[in-house]
């Protein structure tokens, strides 16, 4: 009996014994790859907390995420019974009873509605689908949508003339402006206006529309931003003047005061030539309002929002209020609405000469003299509306899927729209709450967002080291899964070691994220920064004759003569589809003076159209430039035989690559190695 | 309750202030290089192990706190070559970054810690000019220090010695009514401005720093840069001729800068030239104290001695300018000295300059 037992007790225990010891082993083994994958940042070993959310596909992490609202822009309605607002995330429409402060009606639009805007009588609202590349008209009345316009590619803001016969539309990623006639829904103009058009407002008087830009126009390597508020004249249709806005960019929303006097308008103001060394005193982003008088010989001004201790990151919208008296700023990455004494600003214009003014554009002691108060808000606050009477101030809480209502003559928080979100907050809605949020930076000066615009990139260089080397062009977050490792030199093998601790020390130099908010702020980027569909891929991803001749030099093994090419001399070898990527570092002769290496990790091409300059240092202006005046002697791929035509071939094809999801890997010749 | 000792030194240590590193932040009576007898910031584990020196200035330095950003604010007043102005400076907790946070604009001196409360503001207790024998309870704004000044105890007879922010939006003040001889414990209403109530009074003792035993947020984490294997640390200063201290000259070589003298504690320890844009670009012994001062190119002062800086080991710290408005944001573009070399003091060396290729510049 006792033998048996022994034997038993054996027979089970070995393989306890060794299930423990694998376990143990494997438990070792994960400590080591957490450390190895975090770059040493004190990480729990959790693989289900990492691995869960890595795959952009993954479905277990798409159940356990939910449908979010995500209220973006607003309108009261002229008869200030409803409030219109679009969802970004749900992708509706909300109409809002502002008597009951409860939904009325969810309408589905195009994808990431955007911008509203509302006929005079109330009976139409025109919501911009920025990623749909259409604007949706809504019948009030019947809350049903009614028809559908064609425009261009990701159109944002939206506004009406006087007449309401003409709707104009900033189409952001084609850098232009269309003109519809409302009458029947035709394009009847398309202006180009500048990179990246997003915020509009029409003068009271309706003769003159303003657009602003999120992106500088292309500016010499190593020079500050230059960004445009762009004129257009409504009675003939086109572009009068352009106000050159130094030093600055992101100009997301804009306003004019009742008597037209100035339009406002919010910026940033980033610090990417001056070496980050510090934070301190506003040394890597600084946030402002840009403003212009209108009048003739009016003066142009940039005032900061900041205080030389406290900074009010990504101030997104403004609206002014029917005195003219105020203004009020949502902050969207400190939860902050400022409000403004536009009598102060009128002051400060009137008690200084131009030249005084450019240069108090970085003076972080003036808004004392014209902020007047800070409210607090839910997470991240974006669009804001007024109440016709200027009592009321809606603001878009667009992580809380609230709208909460500013009582403008107490100014404070006096009640709060119920969107009716999902109440449980997800890890990647935690994510994404952390990614729009300044507080992880010291002294709140700048959030994920601020260099990453929806997730993308600023279109600056930065000199991040402090010592003018190994300069950084900064790089889209958009479809990071499968790409790793990140960073220029690749040096960094997951974004847990990104945005970990030499994160903290480098580029927000405060606390780094603790190890739950690391995992929400990674599930957010690998579930949610998707491209937008690429304007030049066909829609069932037929290639042009230009883009299919392109796509035949990108894969060729030959050059023109005959002659074969090495296989590290094809542009297919290190940049296979989907993702356009081989995921190593290369040496393409792209090092420079100011760089201590010349090893650079080969960048994924998916949507690249959007995202110049280009090269690690941002060097290249063009696509075009990166062959024709940093490709070296066939260093970046063999293209010294190719023909002028063929270049330009190539970089169509370049040009039509869009998001990896709308390909199959099987639609790619695979490399061949010599 | 039992009492251990943490530090043991000749001088006095005073004024501990709990660091967000677990470590402790306090002052030791030091006797240094030509500042004499003087308090000196040091760190310690909590344990009273690992002292570390955090500032390397012949200044005083005292009353030490910690802002909820992370950063420990202390009242500095130079001793050495002249006694000078009393100053609130800021500074991260491995001594990098110190900069000017408050400075009276008429010469009154800040005598107690400044505590940040809720509200935004900073209190504190200064001796004003016109009353240089009682403490005044003032405050500025904290984000905007240098401009937001304001004395909250004006018209009352008394004298204020330090205070300690209540959780409710008060201030506990060790307070010394007119004609009464100790400070006692009172608490402060900051709405109706005004003492409400008096806390405690002991005839026998002054009862000064009362400090409210009470969980709080602990402040960031600020990471580290510094790396006690290098020697040195860089200064990059973008415009010398950024400056609220006027030059007079008649021609431009009279006032133009072109040369930067690095003062140590001992005289001269080097030159460096100036840009064409104004930047110069120096390398300097880590954790000693240096001043600067501006010649034209007869080699005449134009501005300067600056105040005692430093630099911790591998620090590289950047200055907009040379008594520059301190509210003011760098110009957003890139310093010639940054490329042309830079500049060892006192060796006198300069590295290689980094020559921009010509399809660089082009554009």
């Amino acid at each position: 009996m006792i033998v048996q037992a022994k034997r038993k007790l054996i027979i089970l225990g070995i393989p306890l014994i060794a299930l423990g010891v694998i376990f143990y082993l494997g438990h070792l083994w994960g400590i080591k790859h957490a450390q190895f994958m975090t770059g040493g940042t004190p990480h729990p070993s959790n693989c289900i907390s990492c691995h869960l959310y890595l795959d952009q596909d993954a479905q277990v992490a798409r159940l356990l995420d939910k449908e979010y609202l995500s209220p973006l822009k607003m309108q009261v309605s002229p008869d200030g019974k409803s409030l219109f607002v679009t969802a970004h995330e749900s992708n509706e429409f909300v109409i809002v009873d502002l008597d009951k402060r409860k939904i009325r009606s969810k309408i589905p639009v195009g994808i990431w509605p955007h911008s509203i805007a509302v006929s005079k009588d109330g009976g139409k609202a025109y919501v911009s689908n920025h990623w749909s590349g259409n604007i949706s008209v809504i019948d009030i009345n019947s809350e049903k949508v009614i028809d559908t316009l064609l425009v261009g590619s990701g159109p944002s803001d939206l506004v009406l003339d006087r007449k309401d016969e003409y709707l104009y539309v900033s189409n952001s990623f084609d850098g232009n402006l269309s003109i519809l006639d409302t009458r029947n829904g035709m394009e009847i103009r398309r202006i180009p206006t500048g990179n990246f058009p997003i915020g509009m407002a029409i003068s009271p008087d309706g003769n003159k529309v303003f657009v602003t830009h999120r992106r500088s126009r292309t500016v010499g390597f190593r020079e500050p931003p230059l960004t445009e508020v762009v004129i257009v004249d409504t009675q003939y249709k086109r572009v009068t003047d352009r106000k050159e806005i130094s030093s600055a960019h992101i100009f997301e929303n804009i306003d004019f005061t009742p008597t037209g006097d100035m339009a406002l308008f919010t910026l940033i103001r980033p610090k990417n030539l001056v070496p980050s060394t510090q934070i301190e005193r506003g040394f890597m982003i600084t946030e402002g309002i840009g403003i212009i008088e209108t009048r003739e010989g009016g003066k142009t001004a940039q005032l900061l929002l900041d205080e030389p201790n406290r900074y009010f990151a990504d101030p997104y919208d403004i609206v002014v209020s029917p005195d003219g008296e105020k203004a009020f700023i949502s902050h969207a990455g400190v939860d902050y609405i400022s409000v403004i004494n536009l009598n102060a600003v009128r002051e400060i214009l009137d008690g200084y000469d131009q030249d005084q003014l450019d240069r108090l554009a970085n003076h972080l002691g003036m808004s004392p003299r014209f902020v007047t108060m800070r409210v607090k808000t839910g997470p991240n606050p974006k669009g804001l509306a007024i109440s016709s009477d200027g009592l009321s101030v809606y603001i878009a809480e667009r992580y809380a899927d609230e709208v909460s209502i500013m009582d403008t003559r107490t100014m404070e928080i006096a009640g709060h729209i119920d969107l009716e979100g999902p109440r449980t907050i997800t890890q990647v809605r935690l994510g994404g709450r952390l990614f729009y949020n300044a507080a992880h930076t010291f002294q709140d000066q700048y959030s994920c967002s601020t260099c990453h615009p929806d997730g993308s990139e600023d279109g600056l260089t930065y000199d991040l080291t402090g010592t003018g080397r190994n300069l950084e062009n900064t790089i889209t977050l958009r479809e990071l899964s499968n790409t790793s490792p990140f960073k220029w030199n690749g040096k960094n093998v997951s974004v847990y070691m990104q945005c970990g601790m030499r994160f903290s020390k480098f580029v927000t130099r405060t606390e780094s994220f603790d190890p739950d908010d690391l995992n929400a702020l990674v599930a957010f980027i690998f579930q949610k920064l998707e491209n937008p569909p690429n304007p030049f891929q066909q829609p069932a991803g037929e290639l042009t004759e230009a883009q299919a001749r392109g796509r035949d030099i990108f894969e060729r093994t030959v050059t023109n003569d005959g002659q074969a090419i090495p296989s590290m001399g094809r542009c297919v070898t290190c940049h296979p589809g989907p993702y356009f990527t081989n995921r190593s570092a290369a040496d393409v002769g792209s090092g420079f003076e100011t760089d201590t290496e010349n090893l650079f990790d080969t960048p994924k091409l998916n949507n690249i159209v959007d995202t110049a300059p280009y090269l690690h240092d941002g060097r290249a202006e063009t696509l075009e430039e990166i062959w024709t005046l940093y490709g070296g002697d066939n260093f970046h791929g063999y293209v010294n035989d190719l023909t002028k035509q063929q270049l330009n071939d190539m970089i169509e094809y370049l040009r039509s690559l869009g998001p990896a999801h709308t390909y199959k890997e099987t639609e790619f010749k695979q490399a061949q190695y010599d | 309750m039992q009492v251990r000792q943490l530090t043991e030194s000749s001088g006095n240590c005073t004024d501990p202030a709990w660091l967000p590193d677990g470590k402790i932040a306090f002052s030791m009576l030091n006797e240094v290089d030509k500042g004499g007898q003087v308090h000196v910031l040091y760190a310690c584990a909590s344990d009273g192990t690992h002292q570390e020196k955090l500032m390397f200035s012949p200044n005083s330095v005292t009353s030490a706190s910690v802002f909820q950003d992370g950063r420990i604010l202390v009242v500095s007043e130079q001793k050495y070559p002249e006694t000078d102005k009393v100053r609130m400076l800021a500074l991260r907790i491995d001594g990098t970054k110190s900069e000017l946070f408050y400075e009276s604009e008429n010469k009154a001196i800040p005598v107690s810690r400044g505590w940040e409360c809720m509200n935004g503001k900073l209190y504190f207790i200064e001796k004003l000019p016109e009353d240089m024998k009682e403490g005044h309870l003032v405050s500025v704004d904290q984000g905007y220090p240098l401009s937001s000044w304001e004395e909250l105890s004006g018209g009352k007879r008394g004298s204020y010695h330090s205070l300690f922010p209540t959780s409710t939006g008060q201030l506990l003040v060790s307070y010394k009514p007119t004609g009464i001889p100790n400070y006692g414990i009172y608490l402060f209403d900051l709405e109706s401005r005004g003492i409400n109530r008096e806390i405690y009074q002991n005839e026998d003792y002054h009862l000064i720093e009362p400090v409210i035993v009470q969980s709080r947020a602990v402040p960031m984490k600020l990471p580290s840069i510094v790396d006690m294997s290098k020697e040195k640390g860089t200064l990059l200063c973008h415009n010398v001729e950024e400056s609220t201290i006027p030059v007079e000259g008649k021609t431009l070589e009279d006032f133009k800068t072109r040369k930067v003298q690095v003062l140590g504690i001992n005289g001269l320890l080097g030159e460096v030239p100036v840009e064409a844009d104004g930047s110069f670009y120096v390398e300097v012994e880590a954790d000693v104290p240096v001043r600067f001062q501006t010649l034209n190119a007869a080699g005449e002062i134009l501005r300067g001695p600056s105040d005692w800086v430093w630099v911790r080991p591998n620090e590289k710290r950047s200055c907009i300018g040379c008594h520059e408005d301190r509210e003011m944001a760098p110009e957003n573009k890139v310093p010639m000295a940054l490329y042309n070399g830079l500049v060892s003091v006192p060796e006198g060396t300069k590295s290689e300059p980094v020559v921009l290729s010509e399809k660089y510049r082009k554009r």
